[in-house]
């Protein structure tokens, strides 16, 4: 220990001396604890800390997080790396995040709203001595922890481990807002699969399940004053080891067969078109990393096609910024789902902006089940077309949004429409019981804002009305009144709930703000429930411009939050608090 | 352990001891609309740069962009920059020039998908606004936007231009 020390104070010294000059530092430190009823509690901490030196660049972050808010508990240097800039070359070695074009070859990003974090820890090198064309590799190992992607999730806490080394070529500059760039990755990807062997309806960890994929992609992109395009090809080829895996079943042997998939192919695609006041831009995606069949899809781990954890690819749906819109958002299917994205921009001045966005996904495939004895078959039904389908076999999803927001003077406002419609479940297994089943979902939702402000005084009322449908539908053969299986009857459930909820804000700046928050619910369809409240406060205060508090104290509503297209489970808080410091220095 | 206080008494100590001119985290380059490389430290050149972290999804920065504008408009000629860093994701980075070019803003905005050049100012969340005086020293720094807020940065980038 004496000798560490004393090390550490001639380093000290030495350095001191040569580099203070040029030395630079900041740093921050972010804290965050809430408890409430039952199980809600957290407490965590995260401190960063920059350091500069000429063109070098080294940054640290520690987390403490133990209970966290969201995820798994973790005590450690979370985040670490050493960067140099310079004009001919970059790099940076420990953990990257970085994107090659649009995310669909790769995307290593952190987020911490969902707690998902895909970043590699390894190293990434670029070189740009020339204008005409651009290179760079990369390498390392990556885990990506608790996958919340296929929610509902009974599935028990899982890592998927993966390592790989890629490069990429970007030729610009030779015809001027013209782009085209190859790039080529190697991944080999480790993850958990599960068997029901001995605990049917419990999922348990058996083995690992190694894929090797290889992935080269195409992007060209063109950038000018009145139109933009973006489009970016990946494909894809699979080696899963083992090719079969066998296992003991009720006593008996059983393999399940990893060597279905070898090739993939996704696609996206952008445009914009900007005139003066409109804009209007189109995006569409044909993503095909793993089109599988529902047992397959139910058996989520046994999918060695699935996308690697490094890739991360357009959601083409609009991100919602509001609370109860974004409570029942579509879910995205990255590795199979079609479809397009249309959205209309016209601003004739402050007073008004207006907005219309119309979004549709389906799946690629529908499938039925053909089932005999114990042995699944399914038959595929491939969509014909590069739109999506509106069948509901084919799982259709689509969502409108118009609104206008705009100044009067000193009054903000803002009023927007939601609707959407998907289908989240569908069953075409037919037996004795049951010839098929789905279920549906709509939801409307009518979100607006008030904000009048004086000076320094800003007063805002915010709302959202929300009524969220859910229809079960579920064919059967009709015995009530004759024998034949082939007389059928439909039997419809359909769930009603709304749900309101009201703000109000005061805000003196750049002190303090405090809001007051009300959410109502209630289920009216099949039989009416209870009305349930959720009230809380919100108290933010900037202590000074680099320390900011953050106070909530009340109950609010848990549900699914969805970001980037990853959603998580929010807890709900029950009479409780979360309080968080942010400080900068 | 020892590690890890060894180099924390280290940081401290160079802190300490530490001067710097300028902020070196303004060296770095960003992507623009067009997709060209630019470095950030070029419009802090002799000028006050206010530098604005916003995405297509937040609502509060929507609202101060449009001050920030009027800010620019304001004192573009005596000597202001605003640079304008988009933090959308690639999911909807589509939609940031069609929202730019609608609503007609002329500020110079550069792209930050990966949100590396906000962690550089040891953030996370946004609207998150900066200012630099001419010698690129960071003056003012305020996460969130509250009405009112474009008046203070206004008083201060008056006494800066000055």
């Amino acid at each position: 220990m004496k000798s560490s020390i004393k090390f550490a104070f001639v380093a000290i010294l030495l350095c001191s001396t040569i580099f203070a000059q040029d030395i630079y530092l900041s740093g921050s430190s972010q804290t965050k604890y809430g408890q409430g009823k039952g199980d809600y509690q957290f407490i965590e901490n995260l401190s960063s800390l920059n350091m500069y030196w000429e063109n070098f660049y080294i940054y640290l972050q520690y987390e403490y997080s133990n209970p966290p808010e969201f995820g798994l508990p973790y005590t450690g240097i979370r985040k670490r790396w050493l960067e140099y800039d310079g004009e001919v070359f970059w790099f940076r070695v420990g953990h990257l995040q970085t994107m090659w074009g649009r995310g669909l070859a790769l995307n290593l990003f952190d987020d911490q709203l969902t707690d998902y974090d895909n970043t590699l820890d390894g190293f990434h090198f670029k070189y740009n001595k020339f204008d005409y064309f651009k290179s760079e590799i990369i390498g390392g190992k990556g885990k990506v922890r608790n996958i919340y992607t296929d929610i509902p999730s009974d599935r028990p806490n899982r890592e998927d481990k993966f390592k790989l080394f890629g490069g990429r070529l970007e030729i610009a500059n030779i015809i001027d807002p013209l782009r085209i760039s190859f790039s080529y990755i190697w991944s080999e990807n480790k993850s958990p699969f599960y068997i029901e062997a001995y605990n049917p309806g419990k999922i348990e960890i058996f083995d690992t399940l190694t894929t090797i994929q290889e992935t080269p992609s195409f992007e060209i992109s063109y950038s000018g004053s009145v139109i933009d395009f973006h489009f970016e090809n990946v494909y894809r080829h699979i080696k899963p080891n083992p090719d079969f895996y066998e296992y003991e079943h009720f006593g008996k042997m059983d393999t399940v067969n990893f060597s279905g998939k070898k090739y993939t192919n996704s696609l996206y695609g952008s445009l914009n078109i900007n005139l003066n006041m409109f804009s209007v831009m189109v995006d569409y995606k044909k993503y095909g990393f793993d089109i599988t069949n529902p047992e397959e899809r139910r058996l989520f781990s046994r999918r060695p096609g699935r996308m690697g954890a490094y890739l991360n690819p357009p959601t083409v749906y609009k991100e919602l910024e509001w609370t109860l819109a974004s409570r029942h958002a579509h879910i995205i299917d990255f590795n199979d789902e079609i479809g397009y994205q249309c959205e209309l921009q016209f601003s004739p001045g402050d007073y008004l902006s207006l907005m219309v966005n119309y979004s549709k996904s389906s799946r690629n495939a529908a499938w039925s089940d053909t089932s005999s004895g114990m042995e699944s078959i399914f038959q595929k039904e491939k969509i014909e077309s590069i739109f999506p389908s509106s069948e509901e076999p084919f799982m259709p999803a689509w969502e409108l949004i118009v609104g206008a927001e705009g100044w009067w003077n000193d009054l903000f406002y803002k009023l927007y429409f939601i609707n959407n419609a998907m289908t989240k479940e569908y069953h075409d297994t037919p037996n004795q019981f049951t010839k098929r089943s789905l279920e549906k979902s709509k939801c409307f939702t009518m979100p607006g804002e008030i904000e009048y402000s004086l000076r320094k005084h800003g007063l805002a009322v915010a709302f959202e009305f929300q009524n969220y449908t859910v229809t079960k539908e579920t064919i059967m053969p009709d015995f009530t009144t004759t024998d034949d299986p082939d007389d059928l009857a439909t039997n419809v459930l359909e769930t009603l709930e709304y749900s309101r909820l009201l703000q109000f804000k005061y805000s003196y700046s750049p002190v303090f703000s405090i809001g007051l928050i009300r959410e109502i619910s209630r289920q009216v369809e099949p039989v009416k429930g209870d009305t349930k409240n959720w009230d809380g406060v919100e108290v933010v205060l900037n202590i000074t411009g680099n320390n900011q508090l953050t106070l909530f104290a009340g109950s609010e509503r848990g549900g699914i939050r969805c970001s980037s297209g990853i959603c998580v489970p929010v807890p709900a808080i029950e009479q409780g608090i979360r309080i968080s410091l942010n400080s900068r220095f | 352990m020892r590690k890890i206080l060894s180099i924390l008494v280290f940081i401290l100590l160079v802190f300490t001891f530490s001067y710097a001119a300028g902020n070196p985290a303004l060296n770095m380059r960003l992507k623009d609309l067009k997709g060209k490389s630019l470095s950030v430290k070029k419009f802090n050149k002799d000028n006050v740069l206010l530098i604005s972290f916003w995405a297509t999804w937040c609502s509060p920065c929507k609202k101060e962009m449009l001050h920030l504008q009027k800010l620019y408009e304001k004192y573009q000629d005596k000597g202001l920059t605003v640079l304008s860093i988009n933090e959308d994701s690639q999911r909807s980075m589509s939609k940031v020039k069609s929202y730019i070019k609608s609503h007609k803003y002329t500020f110079p905005i550069l792209l930050d998908p990966e949100g590396s050049f906000l962690k550089r100012f040891t953030n996370e969340a946004i609207p998150f606004t900066l200012i630099f005086n001419k010698k690129g020293e960071k003056i003012y720094s305020h996460l969130g936007y509250m009405p009112g807020d474009e008046k203070e940065i206004e008083k201060i980038i008056l006494k800066l231009i000055k």
